[in-house]
């Protein structure tokens, strides 16, 4: 029997437990192990002060918890001001069940139920933030849940019954008649979550953290998540790598010095992931095909909304393409958000400063590449890696260094011989006194060696190295299949000491699956 | 004592808005010779008389302020509320009343972010004797390349701000809305298509709407396209096209939209019959027009034979995009026997390097308006592309640089006083397509072109849709469930 004043205690103790336990909780979930995924989510979705995105959002049912979940969500910009204005939605929400449903103390957990569903749910996205129609998933349905709490609340002052009923049925509309509602509009409901979880999924925080870095520029962060990976990386991180590897220079000095083997993105329910909707408009961006960058945000813009991330892609593009009222049309909206006006303005003396558009980090090598390729009428099929390697194949008439150095490791990584001369003499008449990549030397000796005929006759310089470890390399491969290892098995014992060769990655990465 | 309290709230508003509404002239300014920089551009433009406010707003982000003087036959007005300047719909209207035939000065007063006030050259407004048709009817759309989500058609009241949808896909996002067309600027007798499933043509013959879902008949290339409803009989002429679309790798224009086939259809509306026009499979005949009196068919051509005969079609095609251009042709029609005589140049585009696309009479029938770009037939995606005018009388053409920009301009039509040509035009940004209008007077010269007015001058700014076919109505639609 527990004596009364520690009863009383107990009482009032454990609902300040819960909540605690809670934020806890969510803090941990959300702050702790989804930042990226807090400022991805701001930067997908887009909000706007005036009547006509009010009245834009209310054409729908359901619009006003859209707008005001948009404008919610722009607090992600800081992850953890965005995640404590949610908890304290959240633990707004639990008081009013507790409060409005006269809920035992020793119940009291149970009006966290609600806000446990969301944030897991939120935090369970996955690659649907990249298509998802719904960017105001943040808030809306907190939003939602919150005010019906409110409606159930207010039963607090009435008989009992009638109480019971009202809640219920407020529960009821909630999961189900609201459910019903909304889903068919554009907030969703709690029943509609994804259960699973990415917490475990190394590769879609670090595309997430490698996208944001690429787009700052900041090349050296988006080396060290690709070095840091410790599942195989996913074709995004490859092409995000080999994009940081340009813009320092160093793309076929480097580009065999990560990882090779790669695998689709983990996407635990039915979401079709495709580089075209997701990180295929930057990477076509930082390598100057400017028009299918532009191409696919605005298609992106239009399947799933505008975005803070799609108008300043698309005002790099469009500044990037000389078209400085269209820059200017996307930068008088982002001048109007909270967060990204900062960035509008320094972009704004761009419309009248081409010279400083042209050395601007940022801008300076698309802008180089962009001018560097010809035009022609063209599609990539919605399949943006396939179309870059057999792009760079057709791409002729290079006079740009950088542009070699890009078609050239394209046309390496899809192994394609036959491609790769031409392209190798054009890379070293536009390098010449430079020295020659070990990877594109070790290309030229392996080629020479596996087709000999279809190989020019003149005889390279090749640094020792490049012989001698093709040597070692054919030697130890003999000799681990005299003695039985799979062609898996001679990848993997192999990889240490050869996994940086172009004679590893010609015989081993092969088939690698794009999307 | 209550009661004191709404009454005390409604005359604090009432100051502030008549404050807001009609704000003092600056009494110390600087002069400046230049044009006001206004968005949009209002200056020197001719208007109806029954159109709503031209309201509009400093250009430059650096202005605070703005106030606008208007003077009319000795009475001044001024208006102004930050950097816009927005009229009284009232105001406006006795304005244009009283100002008909003649014109407005306003004259347009800029503060910077220092404080200081510049006044600049007036402008003139000048304000048609001829009216317009109250209603315009278009579709928003973005102007993107394959992705579709949200399309409304929309119909605007021109006399005022109010805006409605005539149809909206909203409740079936797969479906796409185009191609709305009227019978003689009449809503009675109209349609568009809706393709996707569940779609077909959306017909209203004499107010009652059919989904027509077997419009596309055997050996027809496809559903029909493009319509032109006969100005009296229950006609339509359709094109029929195999149209496909390839990107640009490196160039603004950034698509090309291409035919490899097209051909011209007639549809019977009330024997629901189709009777194919015919013409050689070379030819890529499209974009039909009828001339007022419904005798006589305008269209456009472009011949195609391979360049190259090695190459499949579509890619010999894109490989010589710029070499396909379309040529206006007519054709006499007898209603009698619904047939149709052999074609006949009208003007051979492509001798002078250029391409027409979307003929349309002038309601008189002494002009036939085009677009016109130097090659293919989508024009509003080569900044090129401008709306050109021949004399049928006289055969003289006149390119109307008086209303086109150096961006792309398309989509031209008729109100149906002749009075005023419209226009899709990309002038703004190069991407966004906006509704133009311009005067053409009774000697047959155009005038400076303006935009549709909006309520908030900064809208077309901010929206990130285009205007698609620009058409007049006499009427309103009348929507209903079905």
């Amino acid at each position: 029997m527990i004596p009364s004043q520690y009863l009383t205690f107990l009482k009032r103790l454990f609902p300040v437990v819960c909540g605690l336990a809670f934020i806890v909780l969510a803090w941990i979930r959300l702050v702790v192990l989804n930042s990226d995924v807090l400022f991805e989510a701001q930067d997908q979705s887009f909000w706007q002060p005036g009547s006509l995105y009010f009245s834009q959002m209310m054409q729908e049912p359901g619009g006003w918890f859209c707008w005001a979940g948009q404008y919610l969500t722009q607090y992600f910009y800081y992850p953890a001001l965005g995640a404590s204005l949610l908890i304290l939605l959240w633990l707004v929400m639990a008081f009013l069940l507790m409060w409005g449903c006269r809920l035992p103390w020793y119940l009291c957990w149970l009006a966290f139920v609600p806000a446990l569903l969301l944030l897991w749910a939120e935090t369970s996205l996955g690659y649907w933030i990249y298509v998802s129609k719904i960017p105001d998933w943040w808030f809306a349905p907190t939003l939602f849940v919150l005010t019906v709490s409110l409606a159930a609340a207010l039963a607090r002052w009435c008989n009992r019954w009638i109480r019971l009923v009202w809640q219920v049925g407020c529960l009821l509309f909630a999961l189900f008649v609201g459910n019903g509602w909304l889903t068919e509009t554009r907030v969703p409901s709690v029943l509609q979550v994804p259960f699973h979880s990415m917490a475990g999924d190394d590769n879609y925080h670090a595309e997430l953290r490698m996208a944001r870095a690429a787009e700052e520029g900041r090349w050296p962060a988006v080396l060290a998540e690709m070095r840091q990976a410790r599942q195989k990386p996913t074709r995004a991180m490859w092409l995000l790598k080999n994009m940081a590897l340009l813009h320092e220079g160093r793309l076929a000095a480097s580009w065999l010095d990560y990882p090779c083997i790669t695998q689709m993105p983990s996407a635990a329910d039915s979401v079709p992931v495709s580089l075209v909707e997701t990180h295929g408009p930057l990477i076509y961006y930082l390598q100057g095909c400017i028009d299918f960058s532009y191409r696919w945000n605005m298609e992106n813009m239009v399947e799933y909304g505008p975005s803070m991330k799609r108008l300043r892609l698309m005002t790099r593009c469009a500044l990037i393409n000389g078209e400085y009222d269209l820059a200017g049309k996307y930068l008088t909206m982002l001048q109007r958000t909270r967060f990204h006006k900062d960035w509008a303005e320094r972009q704004l003396a761009y419309l009248t400063d081409t010279a400083g558009l042209a050395s601007d980090p940022q801008y300076r090598i698309p802008l180089q590449l962009s001018r560097s390729r010809g035009d022609m009428l063209d599609s990539d099929n919605s399949r943006a890696e396939s179309y870059l390697l057999t792009a760079a194949a057709g791409q002729w008439n290079i006079q740009d260094p950088l542009l070699s150095e890009l078609c050239l490791v394209y046309i390496m990584q899809s192994q394609d011989i036959a491609s790769f001369w031409p392209h190798f003499f054009i890379y070293a008449e536009l390098h010449k006194g430079q020295p020659m990549p070990l990877s594109v030397q070790q290309a030229v000796y392996l080629y020479q060696q596996l087709e000999p005929q279809s190989a020019p006759a003149q005889k390279f310089p090749f640094d020792e190295s490049v012989v001698r470890t093709n040597q070692q390399f054919h030697l130890r491969s003999q000799q681990m299949a005299q003695m039985g290892y799979s062609q898996d098995g001679l990848a993997e014992g192999l990889k240490r000491e050869f996994g940086k060769t172009f004679y590893w990655f010609y015989f081993f990465c092969r088939d690698l699956s794009t999307y | 004592m209550k009661a004191l309290f709404p009454l005390l709230f409604l005359s604090l508003f009432l100051c502030v808005s008549c404050s807001t509404k009609h704000p003092d002239v600056p009494l110390e300014f600087q002069e400046s010779p230049l044009q006001a920089d206004i968005f949009p551009d209002y200056t020197e433009v001719t208007v109806p008389a029954n159109i709503a406010p031209l309201n509009f707003m400093a250009a430059r982000p650096s202005v605070k302020a703005c106030v606008a003087q208007v003077d009319f036959e000795g009475s001044t007005r001024t208006y102004g509320n930050g950097r816009k300047v927005v009229f009284d719909e009232e105001e406006w209207t006795d304005l244009l009343r009283s100002a008909k035939g003649s014109s407005l000065q306003v004259t347009f007063y800029a503060q910077d972010a220092e404080g200081k006030w510049t006044r600049y050259k007036p402008f003139r407004i000048y304000i048609a004797a001829d009216e317009i048709d109250p209603w315009l009817s278009y579709r928003l759309i973005e102007p993107s390349y394959v992705a579709y989500e949200t399309i409304d058609l929309m119909q605007r009241n021109l006399t005022s701000f109010e805006e409605s949808v005539i149809r909206s896909n909203r409740q079936n996002r797969e479906q796409c809305l185009n191609c709305h067309s009227y019978q003689n600027y009449h809503t009675g007798n109209m349609l568009y298509h809706v393709r996707g499933k569940g779609g077909g043509t959306m017909l209203i013959y004499k107010h009652q709407a059919q989904l027509m879902t077997a419009m596309r008949r055997e050996g027809m290339i496809s559903n029909p396209v493009y319509p032109s409803w006969h100005p009296t009989l229950p006609l339509i002429a359709f094109s029929t096209n195999k149209t496909g679309q390839l990107f640009h790798t490196q160039n603004p224009e950034k698509i090309e939209v291409q035919d490899s086939q097209s051909e011209l259809v007639l549809y019977d509306v009330e024997r629901d019959s189709m009777i194919r026009i015919p013409s050689p499979i070379e030819e890529f005949e499209n974009f039909p027009t009828w001339s007022p009196d419904g005798r006589q068919l305008y269209y456009t051509s472009a011949h195609y034979e391979k360049w190259d005969t090695a190459e499949v079609l579509e890619r010999d095609l894109a490989n010589h995009y710029q070499e396909l251009k379309y040529n206006l042709y007519v054709r006499d029609f007898n209603a009698d026997s619904l047939k149709f005589s052999e074609r006949r140049l009208v003007s051979d585009e492509a001798a002078i390097g250029q391409s027409a696309t979307l003929p349309r009479v002038s309601p008189d029938g002494k002009y036939l308006l085009f677009a016109s770009g130097s090659y293919g037939c989508f024009h509003i995606w080569h900044p090129d592309a401008d709306i050109r005018l021949l004399n049928l009388e006289t055969m003289q053409p006149d390119s109307l640089q008086a209303l086109n920009s150096p961006r792309a301009e398309s989509y031209p039509s008729w109100s149906s006083n002749g009075r005023w040509i419209l226009m899709a035009s990309r002038r703004d940004d190069g991407n966004y397509s906006r509704v133009y209008i311009a005067y053409f007077d009774r000697n047959g010269h155009a005038h400076k072109a303006f935009a549709v007015p909006q309520a908030d001058p900064e809208h077309d700014k901010l929206l990130l849709k285009s205007y698609n076919r620009p058409e007049t109505m006499l009427e309103k639609v009348i929507t209903g469930r079905n």
